[in-house]
């Protein structure tokens, strides 16, 4: 089993839900809670496994591309194959685990030494202050695995509550599964693949808008009502 | 990424300090050092053991959770601190023993040639623990722990060098060692800085699963700093960081040298010695300042 999510690049709206939840359900749970100092101060901080932020991209292709573009993006941890935030680690408190693949912190062995954010190049992993251990996403592993939830909420607390249907959580090694059927279907694609970490979390692209041609009906250089008007206009000096 | 001075200070010192036992293991094996003094060979040990102790110490206060520190030795087989902290405990007993030999025992080769490789070794590794990263371009290249080993030879036999010029000692392979593991040093670290100045900073295009094109940052979606932000949003102006290194290399690389070369009486060789332990902890403050984290893609 590798459990992970997918991330729709074109779905997102960027309202943050998935970032108050997941929040919220670590309030409490395996990784207690995450820290927030000065919240109602002037420069607050805090740790978030989950977070949104919004960029604007330029495909430099149009008109096919469709123009400029918001994309909003979520980044959590990707639950890497070859996580080498799990090789630096000096303690062993970091591991990925076998059966589902799912790489979590134990808080009881961490030392705080920072080296497994220093290795993960999507800042997947932060230090909590108040607790003085490294802290990431879960993947909700308290929430999948519980019996006394009612089987359609075994999902982590991000994609229950995204409103736009953005992220889809399942088993990328199950062929018929959502998320493996999503990426094959809309390209999902893997960030920095380049350095080797092979990340499990897929993010699909926004998808490419098709170019519509236009039927001219009118060739506004022929007709007499376009000639008018351009005289008007320059008569105006428009 | 945010310079520590809790790390800086460690690998320093402590690359000093390992430097110092090289150097001295090297000339006992070349039989150079049967005129050196009782009191001065007591000194250096004292002094060597003192700045790998006090580099280690250092080091601790970078823990966030120092309870669980002894922990660090149970991942050799993949993480290079791990083995960096297994070296640095094991070269003490080894380090004891030979400091012993070299005090009141006949020389003995094994035991010298074990603390040369086993005090390159323990800086090597603490080099790898930088260069092993594939996230921080500036670290991921064999140079970083060769600069550390050499650094930590140049610093450690300039050291022993002040010994032996406070104690009137004429050592010529000592002042050839000096001056080679510092000018080999010095042609590596220019290397280094020019190279670091030709490296492209970081931007990738695979970092958005977007496609070609260009990706501009409109909201980090925080409105104040977060441990990413702090950890590896720090950022050092041009000009500063061209005064610096002009500092490191006049204080770590040309005095020294002169010193050497022009023989400067024994006490001011010990404040230049301060002086190249100063540039040197410039010299690791700037190997962190201009080092870029790849997850600053998301932050532009």
């Amino acid at each position: 089993m590798r459990l992970g999510l997918v991330i729709d690049l074109d779905t997102c709206v960027g309202c943050q839900a998935c970032a108050v939840a997941c929040k919220q359900w670590n309030t409490s749970g395996t990784t207690g809670p995450l820290s927030d100092l000065n919240a109602y101060d002037a420069d607050p901080t805090g740790t978030w496994f989950n977070r949104v932020r919004t960029f604007e991209y330029n495909p430099q292709d149009a008109p096919e591309s469709g123009g400029t573009k918001t994309v909003h993006f979520p980044m959590s941890c990707l639950q890497c194959e070859d996580a080498y935030c799990v090789s630096v680690c000096p303690t062993g408190a970091t591991y990925k685990r076998k059966e589902d693949g799912i790489v979590l912190v134990d808080q009881d062995k961490c030392m705080g030494c920072n080296y497994c954010a220093w290795a993960c190049p999507y800042g997947a992993r932060e230090l909590d202050a108040q607790s003085g251990t490294m802290k990431k996403c879960t993947l909700c592993v308290d929430r999948i695995y519980d019996e006394a939830l009612p089987e359609a909420e075994r999902q982590p607390a991000c994609v229950l509550t995204c409103p736009t249907s953005a992220r889809m959580f399942g088993d990328f090694d199950d062929p018929d599964s959502e998320v493996s059927k999503t990426v094959a279907a809309r390209d999902g694609q893997a960030l920095m693949p380049e350095l080797g970490y092979t990340p499990t979390n897929s993010y699909l692209p926004p998808r490419k808008s098709v170019h519509v041609p236009i039927i001219e009906t009118i060739d506004n250089k022929q007709a007499v009502s376009g000639s008018a008007e351009r005289w008007i206009n320059k008569l105006l000096g428009l | 990424m945010r310079p520590v001075f809790s790390v800086i200070a460690f690998t320093v010192l402590s690359g000093a300090g390992y430097g110092m036992f090289c150097i001295s293991a090297i000339l006992s094996i070349l039989n150079l050092d049967s005129g050196w003094p009782m009191a001065m060979r007591i000194a250096i040990a004292a002094l060597a053991f003192a700045l790998i102790t006090c580099g280690l110490f250092c080091s601790m206060f970078h823990l966030a959770n120092p309870v669980n520190a002894w922990r660090s030795l149970s991942r050799i087989r993949t993480s290079w601190l791990s083995r960096e902290a297994l070296f640095a405990l094991a070269f003490y007993p080894l380090s004891a023993l030979w400091v012993y030999q070299w005090l009141y025992a006949e020389p003995m080769l094994v035991l010298s040639i074990a603390v040369v490789l086993l005090a390159l070794v323990t800086v090597y590794s603490t080099g790898m623990i930088y260069a092993c990263l594939r996230t921080i371009r500036a670290w991921n290249t064999e140079q970083t722990p060769g600069n550390y080993i050499l650094l930590a030879l140049a610093s450690g036999s300039f050291i022993v060098y002040a010994f032996c010029a406070m104690s009137g000692i004429h050592a010529p392979v000592l002042t050839a060692l000096v001056l080679a593991f510092t000018g080999v040093a010095a042609f590596a670290k220019l290397a280094y800085y020019t190279w670091l100045a030709k490296i492209p900073k970081t931007k990738s295009s695979t970092a958005f699963a977007l496609g070609t094109g260009e990706v501009k940052l409109i909201d980090t979606g925080h409105s104040a700093g977060n441990f990413l932000t702090r950890e590896f949003g720090y950022r050092i102006g041009l000009s500063r960081a061209l005064l610096l290194k002009a500092t490191v290399i006049l204080l770590v690389f040309i005095i020294p040298v002169a010193a050497v070369v022009f023989k400067v009486a024994a006490l001011t060789s010990v404040f230049i010695a301060l002086a190249m332990m100063g540039g040197l902890l410039i010299e690791r403050w700037l190997f962190f300042a201009e080092a870029e984290h790849c997850v600053n893609t998301y932050y532009k």
